[in-house]
Order: C-alpha cells, then sequence, then structure tokens
C-alpha cells in the first residue's frame, strides 16, 4: 500500500500546496482580473465539456497532433540523411541555422497568403517551429555513433538501410528522443499563436476571444485545458519513451549499479 | 606582461566611455531640471496622471496636448502609457495603474457587464456623420459586391471580432434587408487585411485609416461598399476616454482636471491640423506623406449619452453582451 501511495503523495503534493497558498491569497480579492480556483474549477466544467470540447478542443489538438508527428517524422529523416553525410551537412548546416531563428509566428501572414485561412496553414506553422529541436538533434545523435560500432558493422556487411535500421537508429535514438521531449511543448505553443490569427475555432481563438470580452475566469480555464493538455502529452511522451529506449535505461541502470 | 597591458588598457577605454556616457546623459537632463524649475511655483501643484494610448493617429493628439503644454496649464503632469490594444489596456486602468484610458466604447460596456467597475468619462473621438467615413468595409471590385445584403454568405474580415466592425455590419445588413447571421467573420490585422482580400481570404475588410486610403488609392483593385458605422450608428465614438469607479467617485478632482485639459487639447488639436500632423507622424512613426493624405475623426471631448445608450442596445440586440449595463452608472455624469 505504502509502495503506491508515497508516489501519487510525490506526484500531487507539490500542485496541492501551490493551489492551497493561491486560495488562501485570493480569499479576499476582489480584483476581477484575478482567478480563484474554485471559480476557475466551476468555469472549467461549464466552458470546456460541451460544444466547445468538439467545436474548439478537438480541432486543436488534431492539429496539434498532425503538426508534431510530421515535425517529428521529417526531423528524423532528414536529421538521419544529414547526419549520415559530411558534404551534406556542410552545405545544409548554415541554412538550418538561419531557418532556426526564424520565430514561426511572424510567418503566419505570408503562410496564410499562400495557403490561405486553412489547417494546413496552421500545421505548417505547427512544423516549422517544431521540427528543429529532433532534427539538430537527429543530426548529433547519428553523427556521435560508436565508431567501433561502425567498423565491427563494417567488417560484418551490414550496410544500406540495415545499417541505418539495426545501428544508426538505435545508437541516436537518445538524443532523438531529448529532440521529441523538446518539440512538443513547442508545438502547444505554436498551436495556440497558429489559433490567434486568422481563426474563427480553437482553443487559441477561443482564450482570446474570453479575454477580450472580459470573460476573466473562462480565459483562464482555457488556459488551465493548456496546461493540462501539456500534462497529459508529456505523460504520453514518457510512456512512449520507457518502451522505445528500455534498452538505453537498463543500460544506464547497470552502469551506476557498477 | 602582455596580457596586464592589455587589461589596463581596456579599463582605461572602458573608464573613459562610463565618463562620456555620463556626461552626455548627464547634460540633458541637467537641462529639463532647469526647464522644471523656471516652472517654480507651478511645479508643485501639478496632479500627476497616468493615461493609457494606442499607438494610432486619433490618441496621438494626447501626446500633442502635451508637448503644446496644454496638459501642464491646466494643473496635470501627464505620463503616457502605450498599450497594445484596448483590452489590454483596461486591466491596468481598472487595478488603477493608469488613471484614465483612450479606448473603444464597445470594450468599456463589455467589461462593464462582467462586473468591472469601468465608466465612461468623456468623448474623445467620433466616426463621421456624413461624406468619407474614417473606417469602411471594403471590397475587391472585380467581384461587384454592391449592397451590404450582398454580404450574406460570405467572409468578412475584422480587427477583432465582437467589436464594433462586426457590430455595425450585422447591423448594416439586417437593415438592408439581409441576414446577418450568414456572414462569417474572421479576425485579421488591420496591416494584413488587403493583402488577405487580394489573396482570397476574405471576401470583404473591415478597415480603417491609414489603410482606407491606402486601399481608396487604387479603385481598380478595392471599393468600397459603404461605411458600416453610417449606416448603423451614424457618428458613433470611435474612442471615448474611460476610468474607474475608484478615480470617478473618490476622486472627483482629478476627473474635473483631465476633463478639462482634455477638451482644451482636442479643440487645439483640431485647430491645428499641421502641428497635430507632426505629432501623428511621430508618435505613430507613420510617414508624413500618408499622414497628409488620411481622413480624421472629430475630435472632441463632448458626449451625447444617447450614442452610448444606442451602442449598449445594439450590442445587447447582437448578443455580443449578455445584458446591458447600468448605463446611468458607466456614463459618469
Amino acid at each position: 500500500m505504502r509502495k503506491i501511495l508515497s508516489p501519487i503523495g510525490f506526484a500531487l503534493g507539490l500542485p496541492i500546496v501551490l493551489i492551497v497558498i493561491w486560495y488562501v491569497a485570493t480569499l479576499g480579492a476582489t480584483n476581477p482580473f484575478v482567478p480563484k480556483p474554485v471559480e476557475l474549477v466551476q468555469e472549467f466544467g461549464a466552458v470546456w465539456f460541451g460544444d466547445r470540447f468538439v467545436g474548439d478542443v478537438v480541432p486543436s489538438l488534431w492539429r496539434f497532433a498532425a503538426g508534431t508527428t510530421i515535425a517529428i517524422v521529417l526531423g528524423i529523416v532528414l536529421g538521419i540523411a544529414v547526419g549520415l553525410n559530411r558534404g551534406l551537412r556542410a552545405f545544409t548546416e548554415p541554412v538550418f541555422e538561419f531557418f532556426r531563428a526564424l520565430p514561426p509566428p511572424v510567418l503566419i501572414p505570408i503562410l496564410a497568403l499562400v495557403l490561405g485561412r486553412t489547417d494546413g496553414m496552421r500545421i505548417s506553422v505547427i512544423v516549422l517551429g517544431a521540427v528543429w529541436p529532433v532534427l539538430l538533434n537527429t543530426i548529433e545523435g547519428v553523427r556521435a555513433t560508436d565508431s567501433v560500432q561502425t567498423e565491427t558493422s563494417r567488417s560484418y556487411g551490414i550496410r544500406g538501410w540495415n545499417r541505418v535500421r539495426f545501428q544508426v537508429i538505435p545508437s541516436a535514438m537518445p538524443q532523438i528522443i531529448a529532440g521529441v521531449r523538446q518539440s512538443l511543448p513547442v508545438g502547444i505553443i505554436l498551436m495556440v499563436i497558429s489559433e490567434m490569427l486568422y481563426a474563427t475555432a480553437g482553443l487559441g481563438y477561443s482564450i482570446t476571444q474570453f479575454q477580450r470580452q472580459f470573460a476573466v475566469p473562462e480565459m483562464w480555464s482555457g488556459i488551465l485545458m493548456l496546461g493540462l493538455i501539456g500534462y497529459a502529452v508529456s505523460m504520453l511522451f514518457k510512456l512512449v519513451e520507457s518502451r522505445v529506449l528500455r534498452w538505453y535505461h537498463g543500460l544506464k541502470d547497470l552502469e551506476n549499479a557498477s | 606582461m602582455i596580457t596586464r597591458t592589455r587589461i589596463t588598457t581596456v579599463g582605461v577605454i572602458a573608464a573613459a566611455g562610463l565618463l562620456l556616457a555620463s556626461c552626455s546623459s548627464g547634460s540633458p537632463s541637467g537641462g529639463s531640471e532647469g526647464g522644471a524649475a523656471e516652472g517654480g511655483a507651478g511645479t508643485e501643484e501639478l496632479t500627476p496622471i497616468t493615461v493609457g494610448l494606442l499607438t494610432i493617429a486619433p490618441a496621438a493628439a494626447v501626446q500633442y496636448g502635451v508637448d503644446q503644454g496644454i496638459f501642464e496649464e491646466h494643473g496635470i503632469d501627464l505620463t503616457v502609457e502605450t498599450a497594445q490594444g484596448g483590452a489590454a489596456m483596461l486591466p491596468s486602468v481598472s487595478t488603477g495603474a493608469y488613471d484614465f484610458g483612450v479606448g473603444n466604447p464597445l470594450s468599456v460596456l463589455t467589461a462593464a457587464t462582467q462586473d468591472i467597475d469601468m465608466r465612461i468619462v468623456s468623448g474623445y473621438s467620433f466616426s463621421l456623420e456624413e461624406g468619407d467615413d474614417i473606417n469602411a468595409v471594403v471590397t475587391r471590385t472585380e467581384d461587384g459586391i454592391e449592397s451590404w445584403s450582398d454580404l450574406e454568405g460570405l467572409t468578412v474580415a475584422t480587427n477583432a471580432i465582437k467589436t464594433q466592425g462586426d457590430l455595425t455590419i450585422n447591423e448594416a445588413v439586417e437593415l438592408d434587408g439581409g441576414d446577418p447571421s450568414s456572414v462569417e467573420y474572421v479576425e485579421i490585422p488591420f496591416p494584413d487585411a488587403l493583402p488577405q482580400l487580394e489573396a482570397g481570404n476574405a471576401d470583404a475588410v473591415w478597415i480603417p485609416e491609414p489603410f482606407l486610403s491606402q486601399a481608396l488609392a487604387d479603385p481598380d483593385t478595392y471599393s468600397v461598399l459603404g461605411y458600416p458605422n453610417q449606416a448603423a450608428l451614424p457618428g458613433v465614438p470611435t474612442m471615448v476616454t474611460f476610468s474607474s469607479g475608484a478615480v470617478v467617485d473618490g476622486e472627483p478632482e482629478k476627473l474635473e482636471l483631465w476633463r478639462e485639459a482634455l477638451a482644451a487639447t482636442l479643440d487645439a488639436a483640431n485647430e491645428d491640423r499641421e502641428g497635430y500632423n507632426a505629432t501623428i507622424e511621430s508618435f505613430t512613426g507613420m510617414p508624413a506623406e500618408v499622414v497628409e493624405g488620411i481622413g480624421l475623426e472629430r475630435l472632441t471631448a463632448d458626449l451625447d449619452p444617447q450614442v452610448i445608450t444606442d451602442l449598449s442596445a445594439m450590442a445587447a440586440k447582437w448578443g455580443f453582451i449578455e445584458s446591458e449595463p447600468d448605463l446611468d452608472v458607466v456614463i459618469a455624469p
């Protein structure tokens, strides 16, 4: 029993402490712009579990999922290609550094001119921001492949796709996963920003509308929603990570134990 | 040895730089201190007031008043803060960080219905009742959209949804016998509106100056469908000045000072179009040739409460506010 309860206690401890501080600090607050926890929770249910769930939350989540998936796949594929080829790396690196420094939100008006006010435009914004951590980490991961492993592969005649599949990807995987971890919150942020302009639905759109209408508790409930989505995404990520990198964590545990 | 010399050199240069910097910043501030001292007795009596402005052309009139010393003459030491948008300014006024704000009246009414103690304290800038108004709905000439009811089923861009743009357009479409509920509104920032209209991301855009002048200059591409303010609420205020209940009820002297100084400022700006234009240039960063060409709102601190009453009724009718606020309180006497 204790074994189950103590991790739960640790996980919930800090949030509970923070909420209690928040509750006490806002007990006497009369400023209508200050959110209060009880009010916020009541609004949260009323605002998001109804028409808005299908109308705003689902489309946002879909764009986020599509955008980050494309970013991750694109980042890994390009990253492996560039990481394996020294010439390609020298050729592309300056360009990557240039595009990486461009903030995707400033590209929204331009993308809207080219792609229109479509999901494609919003997904492109997400991809343009979320691809970099995956891409650059993959390149580094592939470059850092152990030379003894590479020599061994070569002497056993493992080459081409087989070498990528059984040597390069597994050895780069810890860094690829680190890149994915960084790209997820970027994806969520850009999902919100891409819906703040040229939009008629979505989480970002709703939050700006609430803000303009001075519907303060509703606005904060939207921000709470974003936080919960972020939390859920990171939990999902941890699950995937523990599967994909099981061998790696096992290896580390062994190294630490010895 | 070499390193040591180098460090010393760097130190000397840095010290010289500091010295220069302190000199250069010292002289102008010293000068202004001298200027304030000349004011002598007046300096002590000035009431400090902070006002929030948007960096748009009509708001420059307040800056004009500061530059011309009108606020000082009226016993006000005015601090101008610029805000990014009306919705961002309101909380600052509500909490007392700003004493007054200059913004659109509909936001103030909306805030008031959400139990935020906001009061409209004076007029500021008004839409023109006849002739060429200062904002308009613009369409592509090739589409041949001719009347408000033609907007049925089309996409119209405004800078923000549920504000004055879509409110007056709804009313204009209905008055023309159309069905406003079939109009889809989309948010596009003013500077992007015309390019997005040309790209087909909207069928009509609601734009103020200076973008309106830009559209009028190219009649082959853009045509003006109409002026929604004139169709729905002729002479509606585009901006008013507002304050919190704390100032209106608790500091009536401050309110009185502000109203007098603002009235004098706006009158002066109306009289001196050239000087006002120069302030618009420096305040908004718009080039001189643009400023000269744009149409300007009617500026006056006088406010007919009836127009706010009408605006409030219209906002409630279209569901922009859930209920009408208590206008006897919101419009400060």
